[in-house]
C-alpha cells in the first residue's frame, strides 16, 4: 500500500462560525467574524435538530452534544450508510476534553439542598441530597461518550480509542485511526475531536498553563467539533464515495521538558516535521501549502515559525503558509480536522484566503498555492511541548 | 445499499517485532512498590476500609479501598512540578520511578546510547476527582486567582504523561488515552503496537486513578454499580460469587517500560515477560452495559489471540475484569466461556479486584502486570471471597489459595462505560 491508498471521505464539523463543509470553506474564504459576546462559544448550540438519534443527548455533556452533531453530519458528507463494511472494521478515534464543572450538573440541585446557612456544602448531607439525582448523572462527566454514542450511532464495533491530550487530541486520533486502516485491521475510520474550552473553568485552566496567556495574548479558545472519515481508496471508490484529501503520513513527539514548557529551540517540532515528511516520501519542495498549528501564544509561535523556516530553508520556491484559528479560534481538541479536510478547496483557489493569512509569516512564505506542489503539512503545537505533523494532498479539480 | 466489498483479506498486516516488559511499578491499596503488592495479591489481602477521604457517612456506599500513608517522591521532580499533580498523578510518579529504576533507566545505570526520539509514552489517565471543598472554591466564585487557576491544571489528563515524559527523556511524543475503565488496557495495548509495527522502541506506559470523592461516589450509587455491604467492607469486592452487589473503589496507578526485545537486550536490562497480543473493540451497545451475548469481549480476547498466534488453550490464566457487579460477572464469563470453552479446566479464571478494588483507569495497567507476574512466578493469584461461586458464571475459578502452576501465556482483560473492551495477553520468558 502506498501512503497516498489512504483518502479523507467525509467531514462533519461544528463550530462557532458554521456548520458542515461546504459553510466552513465558505466561511474560511469570506472570513466573516465569529467572534462576538459569547467569543467563539457554543453554549446556545442545541444539538437537538442535528443528531440523528436525540435519545443520545440526555445522558451527554454540551461538548459531546456538539459532537454528536459532528459526527451525524458526517455520515451525510461521507455519503455513508451503516453496515456497508463489517461493524468490526469499522471504528472512531476521538478526542474528548475533560469534564467542566456544569458536567456535574445533574448534583446541582443536590449540592444547594446540601448548603447550610452560612453557605457551606455538608459533604454528609450531600450524601442524603445526591440519591435523588437522574440515574444518568455521572454519565454526563464522562470523557468518552463520543465515542460510545458515535460507536452505536455509525455501528462501529472494531478497533477505538479517545485522547485526551489537549490541541494534539484529534491528530492522535487521526494519526492512530490511519495506522489501523493502514495495517488493514479497519475498512473504515473516523477521526476527530470536541471541546467546550469557552467555558469559563477550561479557560481559567488553560490560562494557567499559559495556553491562554492572559487575555491580549495568547489562544482564542474555541468551541466545536470536527470528525473526518479515512478508508482506502479502492474501497471508498467501490462504494461511490467523493475523496476529499489524501491522508499520506504523519508523526508526532514532545520535547519532553514537563508540563507547560516547550524548548524554544524546536528541536522537536522540526524531527516530527522531518519523520512525517519522510514517511510521505515528500520533499519539502514539494509542500505547496502549510496549515500552521499557531496556538496565538507569541514564543510559542516564534519557535513554530523559525523551525519551519529551517525545515523550508533549501525547498526554493516557499510554500503558503495558513492559519485556519484566525477565523476558527482555537478549536483545542477539534483542532486541525478542517484544514485536512479542506486542503483541496486550498488548492483549487490557488492563494491562501486573506482572512486565514498567518500573522506570523513575515515574508518568508507565500500566499499563492501552487498546484504543482500539491501536498500540504499540517501542525499542532502545544505550550506542554507536544507536537503533530499530518500530510496530506489535495486533490485538484 | 451498494455491494459490501467485505468479508476481506487483512494480508497487509506488517510483520511485528518482539515487545518485551523491563520495568513495572506500582502504588495500590495493597502497597507502595509492585512486590508488596504482588505479596497482598499471593497472600489474599483485602484492605478495604470505610472511605477517609470525606465523611460518607450519608452515602449508600461508604467503603474503598484506599492507598493509605503515602508519600510523593519528590526526586524525580522539578520544582513546581508538584502543583500539576492530581491525587492519582502523584501515584503515577512514584510508581513511575519504580519502573525506570527497574528498568535501568535511571541514573548511572541509563546507557548513554538511547535515541530519545525513539521513547514514547502512552498513559491511561483517569478523570478529575474533585472533592466539594475544592469544586466550591473553583467553580462557584466568578474570578479565580492565578493559584487558584494553578489549581485547575491538575486536571489535565495529560500533565502526568508529560512528566514522566521528561523523567524518561522521551522525544518521541505522548499519548494520553481515556475510555473509562478500558483506559490503562487501550494505553499498554496502543504502547505494545507502537514499539511491534516500529514506530518506537521503548515505551513508558501505564494508568493511574482515584474516583473515591463525593460526586464520583454518589454518580456510581445512583447508576446501583457500588457495592453497600458497608458493613463488611473486606468481603463486599466478590467477584463470580452468587451474592455479589457491586464494585468497590479502589485507587492507584500501575507504570510498565514496553521496549523491543533486542533492545532491551542489548542494554542488558531485566526481561519480565513478553507482550505477545492486542485486542481492542467497542461494543456499540449501552453506554453502561455489555451486549447481553458478550460481542465485544469476544471478540477483543479473538482479536488478542489472533495477534499472538495462540490458540484458546494455550492461555493457563486470564485476569479477569471481573467488577463484582451482577451484569459484567455473568456476560464476561460467558464470553469467556465462548472464547475458551464452558468452564474450561486449561484456563482458570479470577479477578483481582477482590483484593484491588475497582482501580477504574488503572485496572488494565494493575492486572496486565499481575499476569506478567504470575507467569513470572508460575503462580496463580486466588479467587477471595467466594462464599458461594455463582454457577451461571461458566468459568473455572483460580483455588481460594494462590496456587503453582506451569502455564506460558496469560490475557488480561478490561471492559469500560463507553463499550471499549480490551484484551493483552502476556508470555513467559524462556517458555
Amino acid at each position: 500500500m502506498s501512503p497516498s491508498d489512504i483518502v479523507i471521505t467525509g467531514i462533519g464539523a461544528v463550530t462557532a462560525g458554521a456548520i458542515g463543509r461546504t459553510a466552513h470553506w465558505d466561511l474560511l474564504q469570506n472570513g466573516r467574524v465569529t467572534t462576538s459576546e459569547y467569543d467563539y462559544s457554543l453554549k446556545l448550540f442545541r444539538p437537538d435538530s442535528h443528531v440523528k438519534d436525540r435519545r443520545y443527548l440526555r445522558s451527554c455533556s454540551q461538548a459531546d452534544g456538539i459532537g454528536l452533531a459532528a459526527l451525524s453530519g458526517l455520515m451525510t458528507d461521507s455519503n455513508y450508510e451503516p453496515e456497508y463494511y463489517s461493524p468490526q472494521r469499522v471504528d472512531i478515534y476521538t478526542g474528548e476534553s475533560p469534564p467542566n464543572p456544569q458536567d456535574h450538573s445533574g448534583h446541582f440541585e443536590a449540592l444547594d439542598a446540601a448548603r447550610d446557612q452560612h453557605g457551606h456544602i455538608s459533604e454528609r448531607v450531600f450524601g442524603q441530597t445526591s440519591r435523588s439525582a437522574r440515574p444518568v448523572t455521572l454519565l454526563l462527566g464522562l470523557s468518552n461518550n463520543v465515542l460510545c454514542y458515535g460507536s452505536l450511532m455509525w455501528d462501529a464495533r472494531g478497533p477505538n480509542s479517545n485522547y485526551t491530550a489537549s490541541v494534539l487530541s484529534a491528530h492522535l486520533a487521526v494519526i492512530n485511526a490511519a495506522k489501523r486502516v493502514k495495517r488493514g485491521a479497519l475498512d473504515l475510520a473516523i477521526a476527530g475531536g470536541c471541546s467546550d474550552s469557552t467555558e469559563e473553568f477550561r479557560k481559567a485552566t488553560l490560562i494557567a498553563t499559559n495556553t491562554v496567556a492572559g487575555y491580549a495574548n495568547g489562544t482564542a479558545v474555541a468551541d466545536g467539533a470536527a470528525f473526518i472519515t479515512l478508508e482506502r481508496r479502492e474501497a471508498a471508490l467501490a462504494r461511490g464515495s467523493r475523496i476529499l484529501a489524501s491522508y499520506m503520513s504523519s508523526a508526532y513527539s514532545c520535547d519532553g521538558l514537563g508540563p507547560a514548557r516547550f524548548d524554544p529551540d524546536g528541536k522537536a517540532l522540526y524531527d516530527c516535521i522531518i519523520r512525517a515528511l519522510s514517511a510521505a516520501a515528500v520533499k519539502p519542495s514539494e509542500i505547496g501549502l502549510i496549515f500552521s498549528g499557531s496556538s496565538g501564544i507569541p514564543e510559542l509561535d516564534l519557535m513554530e515559525i523559525e523551525v519551519l523556516g529551517r525545515v523550508f530553508a533549501g525547498a526554493g520556491t516557499a510554500p503558503a503558509l495558513a492559519d485556519t484559528s484566525r477565523v476558527l479560534g482555537g478549536l483545542m481538541e477539534a483542532g486541525g480536522m478542517l484544514d485536512l479536510a479542506l486542503v483541496s478547496e486550498f488548492f483549487n483557489c490557488g492563494v491562501v484566503p486573506l482572512a486565514v493569512r498567518s500573522r506570523i509569516n513575515h515574508g518568508q512564505f507565500t500566499n499563492n498555492i501552487s498546484p504543482e506542489r500539491p501536498f500540504a503539512l499540517a501542525l499542532r503545537c502545544s505550550t506542554s511541548g507536544e507536537y503533530s505533523c499530518v500530510i496530506v494532498k489535495g486533490e485538484l479539480n | 445499499m451498494k455491494d459490501s466489498p467485505y468479508p476481506k483479506s487483512q494480508d497487509n498486516k506488517p510483520p511485528k517485532r518482539r515487545v518485551v516488559v523491563t520495568g513495572i511499578g506500582a502504588i495500590t491499596p495493597l502497597g507502595h512498590s509492585m512486590d508488596t503488592t504482588w505479596d497482598g495479591i499471593v497472600n489474599g489481602r483485602t484492605p478495604a476500609s470505610p472511605i477517609q477521604y470525606f465523611d460518607a457517612s450519608e452515602f449508600p456506599s461508604k467503603i474503598a479501598y484506599q492507598v493509605v500513608d503515602f508519600s510523593l517522591s519528590r526526586k524525580l521532580l522539578k520544582n513546581g512540578e508538584d502543583a500539576y499533580l492530581c491525587e492519582s498523578a502523584e501515584f503515577a510518579i512514584n510508581a513511575a520511578e519504580e519502573a525506570l529504576e527497574q528498568s535501568r533507566l535511571l541514573g548511572n545505570s541509563r546507557p548513554g546510547t538511547l535515541n530519545p526520539n525513539r521513547i514514547q509514552v502512552c498513559f491511561g489517565m483517569g478523570l478529575p476527582s474533585p472533592n466539594i471543598d475544592w469544586y466550591e472554591k473553583v467553580f462557584f466564585p466568578k474570578k479565580l486567582s492565578h493559584e487558584e487557576s494553578l489549581n485547575n491544571a491538575r486536571i489535565l489528563p495529560n500533565q502526568i504523561s508529560t512528566i514522566i515524559a521528561r523523567m524518561v527523556g522521551a522525544r518521541g511524543g505522548i499519548s494520553t488515552v481515556h475510555t473509562a475503565c478500558a483506559s490503562s488496557g487501550q494505553a499498554l495495548g496502543e504502547a505494545f503496537e507502537s514499539i511491534a509495527y516500529g514506530d518506537a522502541d521503548l515505551v513508558v506506559t501505564g494508568g493511574a486513578d482515584s474516583m473515591i470523592s463525593p460526586f464520583y461516589t454518589a454518580g456510581f450509587a445512583l447508576l446501583g454499580a457500588l457495592s453497600k455491604r458497608n458493613d463488611a467492607p473486606k468481603t463486599a469486592s466478590r467477584p463470580f460469587d452468587r451474592e455479589r452487589d457491586g464494585f468497590v473503589f479502589g485507587e492507584g496507578a500501575c507504570v510498565l517500560v514496553f521496549e523491543e526485545y533486542d533492545h532491551a537486550c542489548k542494554r542488558g536490562a531485566p526481561i519480565l515477560g513478553e507482550v505477545c497480543g492486542y485486542g481492542i473493540t467497542e461494543s456499540a451497545y449501552r453506554i453502561t452495559d455489555l451486549h447481553p451475548e458478550g460481542t465485544g469481549p469476544i471478540e477483543a480476547m479473538q482479536m488478542a489471540l489472533d495477534d499472538a498466534n495462540l490458540r484458546p488453550t494455550d492461555i493457563g490464566y486470564i485476569n479477569a475484569h471481573g467488577t463484582s457487579t451482577q451484569l459484567n460477572d455473568r456476560i464476561e464469563s460467558l464470553a469467556i466461556s465462548k472464547v475458551f470453552g464452558p468452564s474450561s479446566k486449561d484456563t482458570l479464571v479470577s479477578s483481582t479486584k477482590s483484593m484491588t478494588g475497582h482501580t477504574i483507569s488503572a485496572a488494565g495497567a494493575l492486572e496486565f502486570a499481575f499476569c506478567l507476574l504470575a507467569l513470572h512466578h508460575q503462580t496463580l493469584p486466588p479467587s477471595v471471597n467466594i462464599s458461594s461461586f455463582d454457577t451461571d458464571c461458566l468459568i473455572t475459578l483460580t483455588a481460594p489459595e494462590a496456587q503453582a502452576r506451569n502455564f506460558s501465556f496469560a490475557l488480561s482483560n478490561s471492559v469500560g462505560f463507553g463499550g471499549s473492551n480490551t484484551a493483552l495477553i502476556a508470555g513467559r520468558i524462556g517458555r
